[in-house]
């Protein structure tokens, strides 16, 4: 229900957004408050929502009436009655008041000049579409004739428009059966002998059954009215309803579509080819499809086989995917999809055919021939081919159908040829042409390498990781690479890498030929091949970190060094994937590599990230080191924690300290982690990650817990986290202390629960210890004795949890700020420019 | 007919979130992709599926195109790309490369920070969203594929700002993104070619605005500031991460050296570094002035401007501070804000727009109580001040562009429609011939083009039309030329035709065409023959018939000849054959000869 503030706010409201001489607020204002309604609609009783507010009532009454306010405030006004006429209840009150008319009656608004602007019309569309949630305003609509006024915004020069159009069409179209009681069986029945058109479109209410003859005949025109636009959005219309219709409406449909067949396929390049398209498959999701006297199946193999390459190839994709798809048409789209992969594969390999799914009989070849000679339409067929590939490779049930080996000679061969080189010196001027047109070519580069990632997936793909991953090299080597290209093809050395069962030859592979590649790349002059190649790295090693082997070979293959130099690469993002990538080796390589120096690899990066925590000058870089503390101490072949604790004080100072939020978030993660730990070892309990230790936990231990966490400087970064103005970090440390509290007031026995804060430098301190400042009358001691146990409980972290669930955007979503908004804008008299921001 | 389609899907009639659809010699490209910050749900998006309902965007668009780092301009970038999905090139000058992510971190932060926010993009995306971005250098023309190539020109407006031609053939369009015809403190003028576009599409923010100059602006704002430091009180100025708040810095550092001031001066972010790291590294992007003075002081080195620390936010005392965020609606900013609104004597600052449901916008629309968490009441009973200080160019502004550039056609967007309404009709009577649009979101304006396809023409046919006398060809004046149009390996060449013949290996070959017309006449074929001749003859003055003694009749070309049916003698067959040749007014038509 609407709060009483804003029920006294929403006359004042509605009286200032009726009165054209008022300044409007921010274009987002109405926007908002339509939500509001939207959800107060759903939630009360429309009627309630009316007699308790009459002036909802008098508000569009009157800008229905005048017309004269801003459109924007028009299209809310119309909007705002289909919302509230949209419950049953309220509908008839709405229309005896005349509500309803005065709002949608077309006449009016079409000779009024406000109807040119586009808001307003989307505004009485969007209106409309609000409102047909029950037969009532169905018949509204129908006895009003609104469809013919409807029909015609089906082709307005907004597209918003048009598109809101053919939902608001769609919507009616697939309206749910009239209720039985609404008209006698007789009365249809008259009213169906009068009138022919009726019978086509089966037995409903007479008006729905003209409403929908309305719209099949608009249709039919639109079809065959050589107008393309009109065309188009019918057939939009069609493809929107069909699947929602009744059976007797869509085989209407469906017979217009089929009549309409030349016009709409044109000689296979029109305009509308594609929407006829969208008919097609829409058509493939209903009865049409599985009943074979509608000849869909027929048509769409018609269609496939008559299509210009650059459409059929997207069709057939389409077709792919149906369900209950007669195996034949499947495969002939299959064939289609395959066929300019093939083609070109097959004319540089000198070979007929590559696939063997495609047969030369099932295309008018010269066709495709010409489509691919042609530098732009052949890059395109490629990438629409191979994508489709790649759509294929991901259906289970059609892997069978194809052969995984030629598709992974036409890749590799395709990739090969992109990247030119002497592999290709065919005098055939066909096959220099298809090279001339490919080498170098990025758009393609990129498609081929997502099919042969969606290659790595298939079952037994594994024998062709050999040959893959030797073309791969060849586009990871090539110093011209875009940059796009070689972080797709590290991608998919990736999944290559890791899906293969041969731990041996990927590592010869590995140390062989990506480790020196990787070497030369982290040098690279773009930050983005150095970036993506430490990605590639720290997920590479993720993967395999479990293969002792791959942990040896990459301690021995000397990346170590070129990783520690990046760590001061002057772009953050690189710093940052080095840190990453740096911690991850760290982590795997540490038993093999063993200490260096006497400390662990671990402990002398982690000095080193401390560095970098504390001096990097940007966030990405702080981020990440934050992040791999927390990989690391959640992972167990960590060394014993104790070592590091003299470190980890520093680094939750710093963190609570840092400029960047995310770092102070990541630090209190670490400090969850951290403080997991130490209550776990003071407790017996069997889980490791549980805060509440078990009941069995000693209080001497848990007093010894307090004290590592207060040395760790834990309390501190929690209560500055406590007090931090953004508030994700606020949360995060409520919540901590919150279970901490839990924690310690669970365990009376606990023998010392005092903890000495340092007040110099603190600048929580005044702050958080306010009451115990008072009850202790202490305002300039440097160091407080303060208990523990005592201090979270005056500090209500209930109280400040809810208000941070809040957030200070509560102000900026709620109804009551929104009205006194719309209110203040009304009397502001300077105008403040919205520029951009 | 070729033609250029302009849609926008944002920033038609409107000053939202720009994102302007051009289809240009069978070629898509999106020009900007911005976000509208008034919205916590999808509608602060572009609607993409406008474009293309397969959500397959790299196969539909050739190249997006982002004019600066302004999130009205490139915030829906990394949701287009890494959500949505689009693979494809990505254009924007270096600077704009290297400050957008802040800007977007900056906003993704925003975001994070309030309840129930959904469907945004991560730091990661951010990051795989900018390693698409190919950098586009001044002036430098930049082939996107084998037709469509764009050039960036300087746009003054912010850093790395630029304004970008897109040329298809003949066919271009100029998108200005936002620009500033003005040279302002740190920033040049806008600039460029007279490139004659088929279409130039400029913002209009500041279409029919009278403004103060800037200077006069930028000294409002001075004594403001000053006049509430001398009386004690506290300067609160609430800025993004970068843009404005470098202007502002400068302005300021400049002034309290000038002025010898003392009271502190703060930036409550890390983030000014790093902002000032981009002025310094990008210094050939800013105006002449600082780029002449930077070897002696680098301007974006502040004597003034220290880190900000919380506690500092209640020392005694004036101060100014620059906090984050913009919009006074959470962080740093807002949290000053609270402890300083109760005194008159402090004031803010409001420097650029804010959305609707802030404490920004509240205090812009002049409310005085605004209720905080938990109901409780704050009074602001500091002083509140407006200043934009972004640079947009006004309608001097506009008009001398167009002047500059010179089009064919002018899309006017990022404006309000009524003020648009008083530039177009501005533009249309100020340049006679150059038709202007104004587009609501939405709807597609289509503008006709002639583009001219260039034609290699060989010097035998030059010299044998020039060998026809005459006044030698003028080179403004268009002449039709007569030849044989080879098209082959994708160039153009007029030639003779006996050139054409002799390049091709060719043979000539001639067609005649043929026709039989039948007569009733009893006369034997001679003399049926010679009555036609005859009666050719009379009705055909001017041109030459021919009795010939091979037993036919030609007019001009055409060969008559006369022979008698098998079956009926009195019926005659006319045999008429002639070649393919023009021959105006001579038309033979079957009619019965005279008696």
């Amino acid at each position: 229900m609407m709060d009483p503030d804003c029920a006294e706010l929403l006359p004042l409201v509605c009286e200032v957004l009726a009165n054209p001489d008022r300044a409007l607020p921010d274009d987002t204002c109405l926007e908002k408050l339509l939500d509001w309604f939207a959800a107060l609609t759903n939630k009360a009783p429309g009627l309630s929502l009316l007699e308790l507010n009459p002036c909802l009532v008098s508000f569009i009454s009157s800008v229905c009436t005048s017309k004269s306010a801003e459109p924007s405030v028009l299209a809310f006004a119309l909007k705002l009655a289909g919302l509230l006429a949209s419950n049953e209840r309220a509908f008839p009150l709405l229309k005896e008041e005349g509500i309803m008319k005065n709002a949608f009656e077309y006449q009016g608004w079409m000779e009024s000049s406000v109807w040119e602007d586009a808001t307003v019309r989307s505004g009485w569309i969007h209106g409309l579409q609000n409102v047909l949630k029950h037969w009532q305003a169905m018949q509204f609509v129908l006895e009003n004739g609104l469809l013919k006024a409807i029909l015609r915004l089906q082709s307005d020069r907004s597209l918003f428009v048009a598109s809101a159009t053919n939902q608001l069409l769609a919507c009616i179209l697939t309206f749910p059966t009239s209720p039985a009681g609404h008209l006698s069986v007789k009365e249809a029945r008259t009213t169906e002998r009068k009138n022919e058109r009726n019978a086509c479109c089966g037995h409903d209410s007479p008006e729905r059954n003209e409403g929908a003859a309305q719209i099949v005949e608009h249709v039919e025109e639109s079809l065959t009215s050589r107008v393309p636009f009109r065309a188009h959005q019918s057939l939009k219309l069609i493809a929107l309803s069909l699947t929602g219709c009744q059976p007797h409406v869509r085989e209407v449909l469906w017979q217009k579509t089929v009549e309409a067949k030349e016009m709409l396929m044109g000689n296979g390049q029109s305009s509308l080819v594609q929407p006829f398209l969208e008919v097609l498959r829409a058509a493939a999701r209903t009865h049409l499809f599985t009943e074979g006297n509608f000849g869909v199946v027929t048509l769409m193999d018609d269609v496939l086989c008559s299509l210009k390459p650059m459409l059929a190839v997207p069709f057939a994709t389409g077709i792919i995917h149906l369900d209950n798809c007669p195996q034949t048409l499947k495969n002939k789209a299959t064939a289609i999809i395959l066929r300019p992969l093939d083609h070109v594969a097959a004319l540089v390999l000198s070979q007929k055919t590559c696939s063997g799914v495609v047969r030369e009989s099932d295309f008018e070849h010269s066709v495709w021939e010409e489509q691919l000679s042609q530098k732009s339409s052949c890059i395109s067929l490629l990438c629409l081919s191979l994508s489709g590939t790649s759509e294929l490779l991901g259906l289970e049930s059609l892997r069978e159908d194809i052969c995984v080996q030629p598709v992974v000679l036409s890749v590799t061969t395709l990739l090969k040829i992109c990247e030119g080189g002497p592999f290709f010196t065919s005098s055939s001027s066909s096959v220099s042409r298809a090279v001339r047109n490919l080498i170098g070519c990025s758009r393609v580069q990129k498609c081929v390498l997502d099919t042969m990632a969606a290659l790595s997936h298939c079952p037994g793909s594994d024998v062709y990781a050999e040959d893959i991953l030797s073309v791969l090299l060849l586009v990871l080597q090539n110093p011209d690479t875009d940059q796009n290209v070689f972080k797709k093809a590290l991608q998919t050395a990736l999944n290559w890498l890791c899906s293969g069962s041969q731990s041996r030859s990927v590592n010869s592979f590995l140390n062989k030929d990506v480790f020196p590649m990787l070497k030369k790349r982290l040098c690279d002059v773009r930050w983005e091949v150095r970036d993506s190649s430490l990605e590639f790295l720290t997920h590479l090693t993720l993967q395999l970190q479990e293969d002792l082997s791959y942990c040896e070979t990459l301690s021995s293959s000397g990346i170590w060094d070129f990783l520690m130099a990046l760590l001061n690469d002057p772009e953050s993002y690189v710093r940052a994937s080095a840190i990453c990538a740096l911690g991850q080796m760290a982590y795997v390589t540490c038993p093999v590599k063993g200490p260096p120096s006497g400390s662990s690899v671990q402990e002398e990066l982690f000095v080193h990230f401390v560095e970098i925590l504390a001096q990097d000058t940007e966030g990405f870089a702080r981020r990440a080191v934050i992040k791999v503390f927390s990989y690391w101490l959640r992972h167990p072949p960590l060394q014993p924690l104790e070592k590091m604790e003299k470190h980890l004080g520093t680094v939750f100072q710093l963190g609570s300290d840092d400029l960047d939020w995310e770092v102070k978030v990541h630090t209190l993660e670490l400090a969850q982690i951290v403080i997991d730990e130490i209550l776990e070892t003071s407790s017996q309990t069997s889980c490791p990650y549980s805060i509440i230790p078990s009941a069995r936990c000693k209080g001497r231990d848990l007093t010894e817990s307090l004290r590592k966490l207060h040395h760790l400087m834990i309390f501190n970064t929690l209560f500055s986290g406590l007090l931090d103005c953004d508030r994700p970090v606020a949360q995060q440390a409520c919540r901590i202390l919150l279970d901490l509290k839990e924690v310690i007031i669970d365990h009376t026995d606990i023998v010392d629960k005092t903890v000495v804060f340092d007040l110099q430098g603190c600048k929580w301190g005044q702050d958080i210890l306010k009451k115990h400042f008072e009850k202790h009358s202490i305002t300039t001691a440097i160091q407080v004795c303060v208990d523990i146990e005592e201090l979270l409980q005056s500090l209500d972290l209930e109280g400040r949890q809810r208000a941070l669930e809040k957030s200070s955007d509560h102000m900026e979503n709620s109804p009551r700020s929104l009205m006194q908004d719309i209110l203040a804008a009304a009397h502001t008299v300077e105008e403040n420019i919205v520029d951009c921001y | 007919m070729p033609e250029i389609k302009v849609t926008p899907l944002g920033a038609g009639q409107d000053v939202g979130r720009s994102c302007i659809l051009v289809s240009i010699g069978g070629k898509n490209i999106m020009l900007d992709c911005g976000m509208h910050m008034g919205y916590n749900d999808d509608r602060r998006f572009p609607d993409f599926s406008y474009i293309t309902q397969n959500g397959r965007l790299t196969e539909f668009l050739d190249c997006v195109i982002i004019s600066h780092f302004h999130l009205d301009h490139c915030g829906a970038l990394p949701y287009m790309s890494e959500m949505v999905g689009y693979d494809g090139p990505i254009y924007m000058t270096h600077p704009t490369k290297a400050i957008c992510p802040i800007l977007l971190e900056d906003f993704r932060k925003i975001t994070v920070d309030k309840k129930g926010e959904t469907n945004f993009f991560t730091s990661q995306m951010i990051k795989d969203c900018m390693k698409k971005v190919v950098p586009l250098n001044l002036h430098q023309t930049v082939q996107v594929d084998d037709e469509l190539e764009i050039k960036a020109y300087y746009a003054g407006h912010v850093l790395g700002a630029a304004m970008v031609q897109i040329k298809v053939g003949s066919e271009s369009v100029v998108y200005t993104g936002d620009y500033n015809m003005t040279p302002d403190r740190h920033l040049g003028a806008a600039w460029i070619d007279k490139c004659r576009p088929d279409i130039l599409i400029s913002e209009s923010t500041y279409a029919t605005t009278i403004r103060d100059s800037k200077r006069c602006r930028e000294r409002d704002f001075l004594k403001k500031v000053h006049e509430t430091v001398e009386r004690g009180g506290k300067v609160l100025i609430p800025v993004f991460a970068l843009g404005r708040a470098q202007e502002l810095c400068i302005l300021l550092e400049t002034f309290w050296e000038r002025m010898n001031l003392k009271a502190p001066i703060y930036f409550s972010t890390g983030l000014t570094e790093k902002a000032n790291h981009y002025y310094k590294l990008f210094i050939t992007w800013t105006n002449q002035k600082i780029r002449k003075t930077f070897v002696q002081r680098n301007m974006f080195e502040f004597k003034h401007i220290k880190a900000f620390d919380r506690s500092y936010a209640d020392n005694p005392g004036p101060m100014v501070v620059f906090a984050t965020p913009g919009m006074l609606h959470a962080g740093q900013s807002l949290q000053i804000f609270k402890k300083w609104a109760g005194n008159e004597k402090n004031m803010v600052i409001m420097p650029g727009y804010c959305v609707q449901g802030t404490v920004g916008h509240k205090l812009l629309s002049g409310q005085k109580k605004l209720e905080m968490e938990g109901r409780t009441t704050l009074e602001v009973k500091l002083q509140v001040e407006y200043m934009s200080f972004s640079a947009h160019a006004d309608a001097k502004g506009i008009m001398q562009l167009i002047r500059m550039a010179e089009p064919r056609n002018v899309m006017l967007v990022h404006g309000e429609a009524k003020k648009m309404e008083f530039l177009k009709d501005k533009i249309e009577q100020e340049f006679t011939g150059i038709s202007c649009f104004m587009p609501a979101n939405g709807e597609t304006t289509t503008i006709p083009t002639n583009p001219s396809v260039p034609v290699d023409i060989s010097l035998n046919l030059l010299k044998r039309e020039a060998a026809f006398g005459g006044p030698l060809p003028d080179p403004k004046k268009p002449r039709t030329m007569h030849g044989t149009l080879i098209m082959k390996d994708s160039s153009l060449r007029l030639v003779s035709p006996e050139q054409a013949l002799k390049e091709l290996d060719l043979n000539e070959h001639q067609l005649r065409f043929t026709c039989r017309v039948q007569l009733q006449d009893p006369y034997s074929d001679t003399d049926t023959l010679s009555r036609v001749y005859n009666h050719l003859k009379s009705v055909l003055k001017g041109y030459t018939v021919q009795h010939l003694p091979d037993g036919t009749v030609m007019v001009e070309s055409i060969v008559l000849k006369v022979s008698s049916s098998a079956e009926d003698p009195n019926t005659k067959v006319v045999l008429l054959s002639w070649s393919y040749q023009v021959t105006p007014g001579c038309t033979i038509q079957g009619s019965q000869l005279p008696h």
